[in-house]
């Protein structure tokens, strides 16, 4: 483990049980890490495992029937697995923070912005309430929140959505955590607020050194904001990337689909391209390649086994067999063989 | 200018918050008539014994079952009691002990309620499956029982109420913490850290006080029904009845629906 290593998960295996005996792996052999200072984007569909894989980092899974089966979270040397659930307690909220998707629910709407700030503050320092209240409006003003004396005495209904996400972001941000967990922290909010948030989580990031780990679906936002990303489907990391390798030169066909569906200014197509079918459902997986049957090079060991995720170039992972050496060759005539 | 009156908007509203209330509470003419009739009650609980005409507990054997009349204005009963003196006196008791029970029981039910929603699993089960078991009996029956097995008495009659009373707020609570707990905030809350006491009554326990407030009012008027025919039914209580200490306010109606008018609080 290197140095500049912030968060490592390996291998990382989460099941939800589906009746009593039977349980389904939501995700499985989550491989990443995240290196100090860092924005990583976490992307894929709807359903794919992204919020599973963060909920499983902070271990948030105790209300579902959800259970991390497999592997370790190493966070700065500890692994979060093993910790007892006090001792995890304490590290969430303090270490590591998380925002959500939807900031209108996420905030409690029976108690003032200010009580719900301080009493994030003073579960993990020793402040005073009148020193936590200090603290409290100074996050807020840090979060870009005109008048926060005003904005700290109101009820969470009485906020938009893009004052209620920077409450979050303040509220997150407020211990100064090492690594921040946004989940889709943008998706319900309109587009020039969602820049704002964007921006201000990378003006957090240069100001603090915060890691950020960004999940999202929104590949526009990944381009934006991150320097490495994860690609999911399916319950799996199927390519790992710098975010301008990416989108030059996508390796997995489930990347190439997507980045070739997204919607080109100045180009005048009659339809976009997209990737037929949809995401299996997660009791019925196909064998071998999760993506083989919407896949349009599968071959005949894409339903029969497997691809590991391997190393195609120093800084790119692929989860392909179409990158392996035994068919790489395949690739070139591939187009012959349809 | 114009941006910053969406927030000062709501926080004048917050300055004067009382007055608001109180603008918003007599627009609705439901709530001052209830109010009223709250109020009169009220009145009658504090000073019944003082303006009562005739003592309570006072028999006068030439005037048995008496009409009303000018002197008395509801009548007599069966030993020639004054039936308006015994409703006055008896007031304080009936609500005395219906709030007592219904608030002991509330809080134990809820509280039941409220850890059987949040934690599930085993407490779940055994709490409601006694709520079950409790449930399986009609309510007034049930007080009338505890009232027979621990003994008559004003403390017993309480203990006996309350407990039939915990089921309901035990359920009703239960199911206001499940819907809560799986919202956002709560995960949110968790997010940060908080520990379970804290998201249970802070973050969970104010959301779901509406439904009990509801079924709080509700139950005061079962708690006085029971109250009073556990006290009458084992004790027998027309006729022990020394003082006016064990009357109570629906038996009194019931009385005098009976025999003259039909009015229907109670009955």
């Amino acid at each position: 483990m290197s140095e500049n290593n912030l968060l490592k998960v390996e291998n990382l295996r989460t099941e939800f049980k589906i009746s009593r005996k039977k349980s389904v792996a939501a995700v499985s052999d989550i491989t990443f890490e995240i290196n100090k200072g860092e924005i990583v984007g976490l992307v894929g569909e709807s359903g794919c495992g992204k919020s599973v894989t963060s909920l499983s980092i902070i271990r948030l899974l105790n209300d579902t029937s959800g259970e991390i089966t497999h592997g370790s979270v190493w966070f700065k040397g500890s692994n979060l697995l093993k910790l007892s659930d006090e001792e995890m307690r304490q590290i969430r909220g303090k270490e590591i923070a998380m925002i959500f998707q939807e900031p209108m629910t996420s905030l409690n709407p029976v108690l003032r912005i200010d009580n719900q700030l301080i009493e994030a503050i003073q579960l993990h320092t020793e402040y005073t309430k009148q020193e936590a209240r200090e603290h409290a409006l100074e996050t807020l003003r840090s979060v870009g929140i005109p008048d926060p004396e005003r904005v700290s005495r109101c009820y969470p209904h009485q906020l938009s959505g893009g004052m209620s996400q920077r409450v979050m972001i303040a509220m997150a941000m407020s211990c100064y955590p090492d690594l921040l967990i946004a989940d889709e922290p943008t998706t319900a909010l309109d587009v020039t607020i969602q820049a704002q948030i964007l921006d201000l989580m990378q003006g957090i990031r240069n100001t603090r050194g915060t890691s950020i780990l960004l999940i999202t679906h929104d590949l526009g936002i990944v381009a934006e904001t991150c320097s490495r990303v994860y690609v999911m489907y399916a319950g799996r990391i199927i390519e790992e990337a710098p975010v301008d390798i990416l989108f030059s030169d996508p390796s997995h066909p489930y990347t190439q689909g997507l980045i070739a569906s997204i919607p080109k200014l100045g180009l005048e197509a009659e339809s976009l391209p997209f990737i037929p079918g949809s995401v299996p459902d997660i009791t019925m997986m196909p064998g071998g390649c999760r993506f083989h049957p919407r896949c349009r090079y599968a071959m005949e060991i894409c339903s029969q086994k497997e691809p590991e995720l391997i190393s195609i170039n120093e800084s790119q992972k692929c989860r392909c067999w179409l990158k392996t050496s035994e068919y790489s060759i395949k690739t070139e005539n591939g187009e012959s063989r349809k | 200018m114009q941006t910053s009156t969406f927030i000062d908007q709501p926080i004048k509203k917050a300055e004067n918050r009382t007055k608001y209330y109180l603008r918003k509470f007599f627009q609705r003419k439901t709530a001052v008539i209830a109010a009223v009739i709250i109020l009169i009650f009220l009145f009658f609980a504090i000073f019944g014994p003082q303006i009562a005409p005739f003592d309570p507990s006072l028999p006068d054997y030439d005037n048995l079952y008496g009409a009303p009349d000018a002197v008395h204005w509801f009548g007599t009963d069966e030993f020639g009691r004054d039936v308006l003196s015994r409703l006055l006196v008896g007031t304080r008791n009936s609500l005395g002990v219906s709030l007592a029970s219904v608030l002991i029981g509330a809080a134990i039910g809820t509280f039941l309620g409220v850890l059987a929603g949040y934690y599930g699993g085993i407490i779940d089960s055994v709490v409601m499956r006694g709520s079950d078991i409790l449930f399986a009996m009609p309510d007034i029956l049930l007080a009338i029982a505890i009232v027979a097995i621990i003994g008559p008495g004003i403390i017993n009659v309480v203990i006996a109420v309350a407990v039939f009373t915990i089921p309901s707020f035990a359920r009703i609570m239960r199911s206001a913490t499940l819907s809560v707990k799986s919202s956002l905030y709560v995960e949110a809350a968790r997010s940060i850290g908080c520990k379970n006491s804290r998201i249970l009554w802070v973050h969970i326990f104010p959301s779901t006080i509406q439904s009990m407030i509801v079924n709080f009012t509700m139950r005061i008027g079962t708690a006085i029904l029971a109250a009073a025919s556990s006290v009458s039914s084992v004790t027998g209580q027309k006729s022990t009845n020394r003082i006016g200490e064990q009357c109570f306010l629906p038996d009194e109606i019931i009385w005098i629906s009976l025999r003259i008018w039909s009015i229907s609080p109670g009955c």
